[in-house]
Formats: C-alpha cells, structure tokens, sequence
C-alpha cells in the first residue's frame, strides 16, 4: 500500500532528522568545550570589573554602608560574595548551572521546534542577536546568487544535454566531452583566474561584494541611481553578479552537460526507447514519452536537493567575492563557536531537506507507476 | 501469389575500434505473400543484423548497408531515413523484439502503447484506435481489461503478446519475429506459436521468423534460410530442408537436433564460428567442414539447385 | 586473456585518445616534480626551511618568476644583490695583514681594518668599500644595510654610496653597539637622513629644489640608482609635477668610512642588500620563500592526499554498498539510515567545526573526511543498487549453492565486478580532494607545518596578493591546481569511456 510506504518513509526521515541534530548540536558545542570559552568570559569580564576604579569605589562605599562603617573582613566578604552573586548571575543567565548533557537535550528540543534563540556573540547587520533575524538578513544575500546561478546551470545543463545527446558524434559533440574535465575545478577556483583578469587587470568588472560602495565615484552608476534608485541599485546588484555567477557556470555547466548528454545517451540505447524508433515513433515524441517521462523523478530530485544545497550558500566563493550571503555567516559563527547559530543554520537546512525528500517520495510514487503500485523498494 | 520482399546481396558492416565486422554478406532470398520464411543458425550468425537491416533497426555504428531490398514492389536500400519512415516503417512492415520484457515503456499503459502508431503513424483519432487496439489485443489472447494496466503488471508471456499485437495493429504485410519465443516457457510457446497460425491464415501477413530453435520454426515455416558467420549457406523449402539438408553446416546442425520417435545419435560441429572482423579466406565454414577440399578456399557462388533451393557449397558444383 | 594482458590491452586502447594521453603526460611532469622536490629538499629539511624567517632573509620580497624578463624585455635583477664583507675568498682576494693593518682586496670588495693611534689611544677604524656595476634596466625592490658588530664600545660610522654620475649620497650615519639592520625605506611619517640629504645634494649639484613633501614618500634605495640627471631635467620641464625614476646604469662605490671605536679586538662586518625582482621558476611571496619549493612539494602532498582519500572513500564505499545489498533486511535498513542522517549533516562545516575541535593535521583531515564522505555521499545508494543486479546473477547463486561463505562471496565475487566501473570514478574524484583541501586550507583549516599549495593560496589571499598586483603568488598554486585537475580529469574521463561497457559502444 503506498500511504504505508509513506508513512514508514515519513517515520524513518523523521528519526534520521532527530539523530543528525542531536550530532550537529553536540558537535557545534564541542562537546562542551563551549562552556568552557563562555566560563573563562565571564571570568574575564568580571577580572576588568575589579580593575574599574569607579565601579569600585562605588562598591566599596555600598558594603561599607552595609558593614555599618569600615570593617575591613566585613567589606571583603561583601564585596567578594557581590562578585560570586555576579559570577552565578551571569551562569545562570548563560544556561550553564545545569550540566551539559541536559542542556543539549534542551538544544535539541529547541532545534527541532526550530525556536532559535539568541546568538552568544554574532549579530545581524541591523543589530539583533536573534539567530532568526541573523539568518533572515543574509539569506536572501545568498539565494540571489546561489539560487538563481544553480536553476540556470541546472536548466542550461538539462537542455543542452538533451540536445547533445540527439548530436552523438558531431563536432559539438566532440567539443563538450573534451571541455568536461573543465569541471574538476570548483567555483570558486575559476572566480579567482576570473578575478584577476578581470577585476585587476581589465578593471572591467567589480572584485567582490553586493554594491558599490562609493557609487559617486562612477559617473555611470551615479547617473543611474539619479535616475531611478530602484533601477540602480538591480543594475548595481547584477553587475557585481556577473563574475560570481560566471565562475561557477564555468566550472559547473560542462560537467553537468557532459553527464546529461551521457545519461540521455545511454538512456536513449534502452531497449524500449530504441524499439520505439524503430516503430517509427517521432524523435519529439520519443524524447518527451520516453525518455524525460521516465527520467523525470531523479532529474527532478537532483533539482530540488541543488535548490536547497544552494541555499546554504558556498562558503568560499563567498569568501573569495566577499559575497555578504549566509555561507559567510555559517563560516564565522564556527569561527566563534557561536553555536545557536550554527545550529540554527543547520537545524533549517536539515528540516528543508527531509521535508522536500519526503514531497519528493511522495512525487515519485504520483509520476511512476512502478513505485505506487508496487509500494516497495526505492531504486 | 506476389511477392512482398524480396533481398539481394545485401551486405551490412558494423563499424567497431578493431576493424570492420562483416556481420552481413551478400544476403538473398524472397518472400511472398501469407508466406513464413524460418532464419535459422548459430548465435551471432548475423540472422538477427539481417532482419534489422531490412527494417533498418541498426545500431549507430553502421559502415556500409548495401544490396538490395524490395519491400511490397519499392527499393528501399536508397531511400532517406525520412523517407523510409514515412512510406515503409511500421506500415509495410513491423519487427517483434526478442526481449520483450524492456521493450515496452514502463510508464505507459499497454493501451497507449498500441494506439501510439495508429494515432502518429496514420493519424487515426483517438477513440477509433482504442477500439482497434480493443480488437487486436484480443485476438492476441489477452483480457480487454490488461489494456489500462502497465508492462510490468504483465507475465512474460502477456507482454511478448502485447509486442506482437503492437507489431499487427498497422496491419503490415511482413512481420519480423526476432526469437520470440524464447524467453518463454514451452507451454507459453505452444500457445504463441498457435495464435501466430491464426493470425497468419485470418490477416495473411508474412513471417520472416528468426530462432536458433529448429524444432519451432518447423512449425510455421514455409521456407528455411540456414545461416552461417554472416551468409546464407542453403535456402529451400522447409520439406527440403529439415529433411535433407545439402550444405555440411546445415547437415551437422539438423544433425544436433535430437528426434523424439528415434533412436538417431546426435552430431555436433566442433569448433567455434570464425571472428567476422577477419572471416576465413574463401568459404566461412572452410574451417570446420569435414568435406572441405583446396577449391574451398575460393567463395563459393551461390548455386541454384531447384526452383526455390540454393546452397553456396563447392559440393554441389558449379552451375 | 590474462589480467595483465587485457590491461595492456585496455592501456594501448586508452593511447588513441588524445586526451588520455595529454592527462598522463602532464601527471608525469607532476611526478617528476615530486621526485625532484623530495631529492633536493628531503622531507623534514625543506619544512624546517619553509618555517624558518631567517633562512630566506636575502631573497628577493614579492619577486616575479625570473622567466617573465623575456616578455618584459628588460633586463632584471633576479634575486638579490648582496654585498657583503664577510664573503671573503682568499683564491680571488689579495690579503695583507701585519699587527695593525688588515686589508682585503677583492675587487669588488675593499676591506680595510687599522689600529691607530690618536690623542694617546687606540682606536679601531674600519673602511669597507663595495663596488658594484649596476646595468638592470629596473630598481631593486627593496633594500637593507647590516652592520654586523662585535663590540664592547661603541662604533662611529658613516655610509654614502658614489654614483656612476659622480655624485655621493649620504645614506647614514650614526654610532652603534650592537648589530643592526636599516631598511632603506621611507619612513611612515616625517623625512629621514638620506631623503635629506638628497634633496640637498640635487640642490647643490643642479640648483633645483625638490619638494620634500615628493621625496619622502620615496624609498632611499630609489634615491640610490635614479638618474638624477633625468630626475631632475623632467622635474624642471614639468615645474615640479613629474619625478621621472630611471635606474642610471654604471658603477656605484658603496663607502663605509670614518668607521672607528675604541675596542680594538671588536669586529666589524657590513652587509648591503638589495632585493631583486625576479627570481626562480615561481618567483618568492611575502618572505621571499621560493614559490618553487612549495609547488614541488605541494605536489606529492596534493597527489598523495587526493589518491589517498579518494581510494579510500571508494573502496570503503563499496565495501559498505556491497553488504547492506548483500545482506538486504535489517542490516540495509540500517545503513540506509545511516547514510540519511550524513546527509543531513553538511559536510563543509562539520569539518571544520572537527578542525576547531581537535585540530587537524593532513592526515587526521583523511580521518574525518573520508568517513564523512563516505556515510553522507550518495555514492552508497548508487552502488547499492548495482550490487542487487549483481546479486540477482546466476554465478552468485552458484557461489551460494557450493556453500561460500558472505564473506568470500562478498569479497571475491560482487565486489570484483564492479571494480572496473569504478576505477575512472576514482581517477575522476581525486581533483575535488585535492580542491577540498584547497578550499580547507583557504578557511584557515590546514596542517601549520605542511607546505601545501591550499596554503600558498591562502598566505597570498592573506596578503592581498591580488590587490597588491603580485598574480605570481597566487598563479604558481592556481595553475598547478588547474593543471592537476585536468590531467586527472581527463585521463578519468578516458577511463570512463574504456571500462564503461555501455559507453564503449558509443
């Protein structure tokens, strides 16, 4: 029966969701290193409150009224215990009175219902320590360019590797194959060729970030913020697009080409695709019936797992563009071990990510018939 | 009765990194209307690359297809694939598939799959090839309702049926069975093989019905072709044939057939077929022939003994 | 056919194809490479070089590969010119030496030590003089001058250098007790002496005032090789805008004069410095470490790390694929399972929250990449589903039916078939190791002793390289990433193409 395939289905992703928290969690508090850091801090910050010599003589003058006058153990004692209250204050605050394997089961509940609570030390643009305005401020910094660059390498890749493999043993043909190894290079590798030739040498193009900075300085660009601000700034935003999203078609498109076109290729040398032509069935038709009807689920799961691995945005490009997306924040929260980010990051991530497995089960079984029919065994 | 095919000297190279395969040389015979012509020979004999030369069903790696073949009174050889498509595909003649089991899309019910050809190839509307394919599939033996079904809720021999329905429901004048029983059970056989009778004497199609298995295509078959490393070694009536074969290969491969009623020791051809990227100077079969002599290392042409009876055997002299 | 004798086969069938051979012909230079690297500098030596500051202190900052003069066109100095006293060769320096005078003549060194007597004591005076013929069509980089003293009283001295011109420049002068080195830089703030006394000396020599404000931002080791006369023709001409820098080619007297102290048995050394433009195959970074000696050995490293982790994660890929199809049931489950969670858990910052975790040399890298790789890829799925078609074939039940044990059918059987399909997968996945550990290396997560080409790349990101016009820096490692990639690329691509049944007949 399909619903109970889905129901398992549905119950397996579930626990695989709760397990690879409860390791993200631990592993993004080091095992409870973090509390050590966060102890020494407060250690720290109250060591620079003994050095302050208002807040001390203030504090001394509150004991000694306590004391009823200068009773040297007395005002010792209070100011130390004032301190310790402090210490325990701050600790509590912190969540760390309780011990730790407690407090990452409270880490995982919180996960999981995606209440995200507060950064340790990040803080969005706009000043908030909400892990969720942090995240919401960047995100759409990297779905501008992540996103948008895979759909069009995924869509360049599909339909060139359609019409490629129709093209077996043409000229074209021959180039894409031997331009495929091109794509043993990472993004980020070719915006660094494509940075210098055409940032620094050329001076053509931006090296890096979202906007210009100093957009007086170029009299084009000025004339056009002028003009209309909106309209300047998606030019703006699209000019500096360019590199960026440049090297990554460059290194992702013919590999992506290559493996379509084999795919369709092969594809195509089934044995009921063949018959097919033998019966005279129109290439169109044959393309469409046969081939992308039957290769449809995977090609639309790889397309929905690319969106949602996009979004996490790719940490080193961002680096080598300073693109102001969310890849850069992930690689700074770990950095400072700001763990409520890094879970929260990664606790959305991993939620997107079981869920559109699931959806895509559940497509699978509507598209082919195979699996609704049978209920079983996923390919 | 007219003739519907008719080939000559059709040869077929494949096109492979070691040299050229010679998987077809100089192929003939003729075939008429309501007639079965049985291919029978050795796996890799080149019986299968014959029929699908004719039907042009052939792999990308093609070096040369020439000769002649003469489908319905019209050479087809030269025609463009366009051409071909629109005038003889599927409409003169139609080719069964050995492995039916992947030859139907798995995603598609069984009755688009018999509606597809009427509706594109002959532009039928729609409802009229649902009734077509209504008719046909039960003239195969399924159930009508295995039509909204999918391939792969079919038995074995269910979906060789479909395949065969597919290859009738243009109402062709030859059929091309490539093996098509043998992935089944004998039983299944049995029942195939009877409803290809039928069919033939309601619809009077031709087969040219392709098997290494002698015992069934005696069954149907008007004419043998006994084929050998890419030749035609001998081609006569199935009486002739079966009974008395002339060429040594047909000789040595009747021979190998065990006989139920009879006590006869069966023979065998030792030895392997020879590659066909370098096939043995003059006769293919000079080999492993135990009658071979010098003259055999020069082809032998190809001898017509009867009306209807050739052998290309240096035994049987020239004439 | 024998197992050697298809591979031979599949080789010469390999040969035809020109990428292949392109592929193998660059990875054989790498090789090369490697070797040489691991001749000239064995292992613990050359990071033991690469770390220490000092070993490379006279190379040339920032200098381009030496190569690059043949399409600059114009004649550079490749390393660095070092004048230094201490350099003495007795087969090519005349010497005398009696009680009070020791002097040395080498030609271009003049080195001469006297004990005087003067108002009654006795001093040490010291008068170095290096000459030096300057024909490069471009200045030095940079510049220092060493006093190398040993002394318990303190040294006068003074240094000024003739130019071809016939003018002298005073570069210091000043009193010392210890050893000490001054760049030839201009100051961050404010004029130093030599600036000065340059601006001085054009005034005596041609009547032109120069603007301070111009020269200060000068470094003194240009003040030392320009042509004046130019400097200043074009300064007049363009009424103060222009400060035309040309090197004026000839030969310079480097003096080291009025050197004296009152400690006779002290010695006292000069070292001048001047820092070329070129060097090497690769040119130097921002220490004046020789880019060459971090590709050669970036080059066992990267091809080690990349067959490595990439064999591995194949191989135990496998291994798991082959029993969770084998075994089917609960243990599949399981591992499928598994292989869901790795999957939620993303890769690139679960690695580097491990590095901050416990730190990470290159090889426990390996130990977290690799499991990681392998649990969370999609790998396992895919040569899942392979082992259950070959479960199904005939020759396994066979196996089964002569009573094999799993693990013989396992091993034996399943996994030798795949294999071959595998091999250009594995060729093909070693360039993104290679890159991973780039990309790790460019986060600052790398081994701090290794020399690896992620690190050079990084140190050059570190420095701006790029802002700074220094593409060498970062070139020398791209391109050899690039070249990397491609050879191993291709011949995987090549692979691909032989031992993929389908793919060959294509």
């Amino acid at each position: 029966m399909f619903s109970r395939y889905l129901a398992i289905r549905g119950i397996s992703l579930a626990v695989a969701l709760v397990v690879g928290m409860l390791i993200v969690v631990y592993i993004a508090n080091l095992g409870g290193r973090v509390d050590e850091i966060v102890r020494n801090e407060i250690q720290f910050n109250i060591n620079n409150l003994r050095q302050n010599r208002d807040y001390m003589m203030r504090l001394q003058a509150s004991c000694e009224a306590l004391c009823g006058g200068y009773n040297e153990t007395c005002v010792k004692a209070c100011i130390d215990k004032h301190f310790e209250d402090l210490q325990w204050q701050e600790i509590v605050n912190r969540g760390l009175d309780k011990p730790f394997e407690v407090r990452l089961f409270y880490y995982l509940r919180d996960a999981l219902t995606l209440r995200l609570g507060v950064a340790m030390w990040l803080h969005s643009d706009a000043g908030s320590s909400q892990v969720w305005d942090i995240i919401s401020e960047r995100l759409p910094n990297t779905v501008i360019l992540f996103t948008t660059t895979n759909l069009v390498i995924f869509f360049v890749e599909l339909f060139l590797g359609l019409m490629l493999s129709r093209k077996y043993g043409t000229i074209y043909d021959k180039i894409v194959v031997s331009a495929a190894p091109l794509s043993s290079m990472p993004g980020w590798f070719y915006g660094l060729f494509l940075l210098i030739i055409f940032a620094f040498i050329l001076r053509i193009l931006p090296d890096g970030g979202m906007y210009t900075p100093n957009p007086e300085d170029y009299p084009a660009l000025k004339a056009l913020y002028e003009f209309n601000y909106s309209l300047g700034r998606v030019v703006d935003l699209l000019w500096h697009m360019i590199l960026p999203m440049m090297s990554w078609l460059v290194a992702y498109i013919p590999i992506g080409v290559y493996y379509y076109r084999t795919f369709f290729l092969m594809f195509s040398t089934e044995e009921f695709v063949e018959y097919a032509r033998a019966r005279g069935v129109p290439p169109r038709i044959i393309e469409r019936r046969y081939i992308l009807r039957v290769t449809l689920p995977p090609i639309i799961t790889s397309l929905v797992l690319t969106i949602i691995s996009s979004w996490m945005g790719a940490i080193i490009t961002e680096r080598v563009f300073r693109w102001p997306g969310l890849g850069t924040v992930l690689a700074m929260a770990i950095e400072r071990n700001d763990a409520p980010v890094i879970i929260g990051i990664i606790a959305i991530y991993a939620y997107l990510l079981v869920i559109s497995v699931f959806v895509l089960d559940l497509i699978y079984g509507i598209v082919d018939p195979r699996v609704r029919v049978i209920g079983g065994e996923r390919r | 009765m007219s003739e519907v095919l008719r080939v000559e000297r059709l040869k077929l190279y494949y096109r492979t990194m070691s040299g050229p395969v010679k998987a077809v040389e100089d192929a003939y015979f003729t075939l008429r209307e309501k007639e079965t012509i049985a291919l029978i020979g050795e796996s890799g004999c080149g019986k299968t690359s014959l029929a699908r030369a004719i039907i042009r069903f052939l792999p990308r790696n093609v070096q040369e297809l020439s000769g002649s073949v003469v489908i319905d009174g019209v050479e087809t050889i030269n025609m463009s694939d366009a051409e071909f498509n629109e005038k003889i595909r599927w409409k003169k003649i139609t080719y069964v598939t050995q492995a039916a089991i992947s030859s139907l899309n798995p995603v598609i019910k069984v009755v688009d799959h018999l509606i597809e050809p009427l509706v594109i190839n002959f532009k039928v509307p729609k409802s009229e090839a649902v009734e077509r394919a209504r008719e046909m599939i039960k003239s195969v033996g399924i159930p009508e309702d295995f039509l909204w079904r999918y391939p792969f809720e079919l038995s074995g021999g269910m979906r060789q049926r479909v395949v065969i329905a597919l290859s009738l429901i243009t109402n062709p004048k030859i059929v091309i069975l490539d093996e098509p029983t043998s992935a089944l059970d004998v039983m299944t056989q049995a029942n195939i093989l009877n409803m290809l009778k039928e069919i033939r004497s309601k619809r009077g199609v031709s087969y040219i019905f392709i098997t290494h298995d002698i015992a069934v295509s005696s069954e149907l078959a008007d004419k043998v072709a006994v084929m050998y490393a890419g030749w035609i070694v001998e081609l006569g009536p199935a009486e002739k044939v079966y009974v008395d074969p002339l060429h040594p290969y047909s000789k040595g491969l009747l021979g190998s057939v065990p006989r139920l009623r009879s006590d006869r020791e069966v023979t065998f051809i030792p030895g392997t077929p020879p590659s066909l990227i370098n096939p043995p100077k003059g006769c293919r079969f000079r080999p492993r022939c135990k009658y071979a002599t010098p003259k055999c290392e020069e082809v032998p042409p190809i001898i017509k003994l009867g009306s209807e009876e050739y052998v290309r055997c240096w035994l049987y002299g020239e004439k | 056919m024998s197992r050697a004798k298809r591979t031979l086969l599949l080789l010469k069938t390999a040969m035809h194809f020109k990428g292949f051979v392109l592929g193998v012909a660059i990875l054989l230079v790498f090789i090369g490479l490697s070797v040489y690297a691991a001749v000239t500098w064995p292992f613990e030596e050359a990071i033991r070089i690469w770390n220490n500051p000092a070993y490379w202190e006279d190379y040339p900052k920032f200098a381009s590969p030496a190569w690059i003069s043949l399409f600059t066109g114009r004649k550079e100095i490749e390393g660095s010119i070092i004048l230094d006293s201490t350099m003495i060769n007795p087969n090519k320096c005349d010497i005398y030496v009696n009680e009070t005078h020791n002097i040395v003549n080498c030609g271009w060194l003049y080195k001469e030590v006297k004990i005087v007597q003067r108002a009654g004591r006795s001093l040490l005076t010291v008068n170095i003089n290096f000459t030096l013929n300057y024909d490069y069509d471009v200045m030095p980089t940079a510049g220092d001058y060493r006093l190398i003293v040993n002394t318990k009283d303190r040294v006068f001295y003074y240094l000024s250098v003739v130019k071809p011109n016939g003018l002298e420049l005073l570069i210091d002068k000043g009193q010392t007790i210890t050893s000490f080195r001054g760049a030839l830089i201009a100051p961050p703030e404010g004029i130093s002496l030599a600036q000065r006394r340059y601006i001085e000396l054009i005034n005596a020599t041609y009547g032109v005032q120069l603007d301070p404000a111009k020269i200060a931002r000068i470094d003194p080791v240009i003040l030392i090789f320009v042509d004046d006369d130019l400097l200043v023709k074009k300064y007049v001409e363009t009424n103060g805008s222009v400060l035309e820098i040309r090197p004026l080619k000839g030969t310079y007297v480097f003096k080291f004069y009025r050197v004296e102290t009152m400690d006779i048995n002290a010695t006292i050394d000069l070292k001048i410095v001047f820092y070329g433009t070129v060097y090497g195959v690769a040119g130097t970074d921002k220490q004046g470490r020789d880019l060459f000696m971090a590709i050669a050995w970036g080059t066992p490293i990267a091809i080690a790390f990349g067959l490595t982790a990439s064999v591995v994660t194949s191989l135990l890929t496998m291994i798991i694929a082959a029993i969770s199809a084998w075994y089917a049931g609960a243990l599949d489950n399981f591992i499928q399972r598994v292989n869901e969670i790795f999957m939620i858990i993303p890769f690139l910052p679960t690695v580097i929250m491990i590095y901050l975790f416990y730190g990470l040399t290159l090889w426990t890298l390996l130990l977290v990449i690799i499991p990681l790789s392998v649990l969370g890829g999609g790998g396992l799925k895919s040569m899942r589903a392979m082992f259950f078609q070959i479960k199904e074939m005939g020759y396994i039940e066979a196996a089964r039916a002569y009573g094999a044990s799993n693990a013989r059918i396992i091993f034996k059987y399943m996994v030798p078939r795949v294999i071959p399909v595998l091999i250009p997968s594995i060729v093909t996945a070693i360039p993104s190791f290679v890159f991973l550990e780039a990309a790790l290396a460019i986060l600052g997560i790398a081994d701090p002793r290794l020399i690896t080409w992620g690190k050079v790349l990084q140190e050059a990101y570190a420095a701006a390289a790029l802002q700074g016009g220094y593409y060498h820096w970062i070139l020398a490692p791209a391109v050899s990433l690039f070249l990397l990639s491609i050879a191993f690329a291709s011949i995987g691509f090549t692979l691909d193409k032989i031992f993929n049944p389908r793919l060959r007949e294509l």
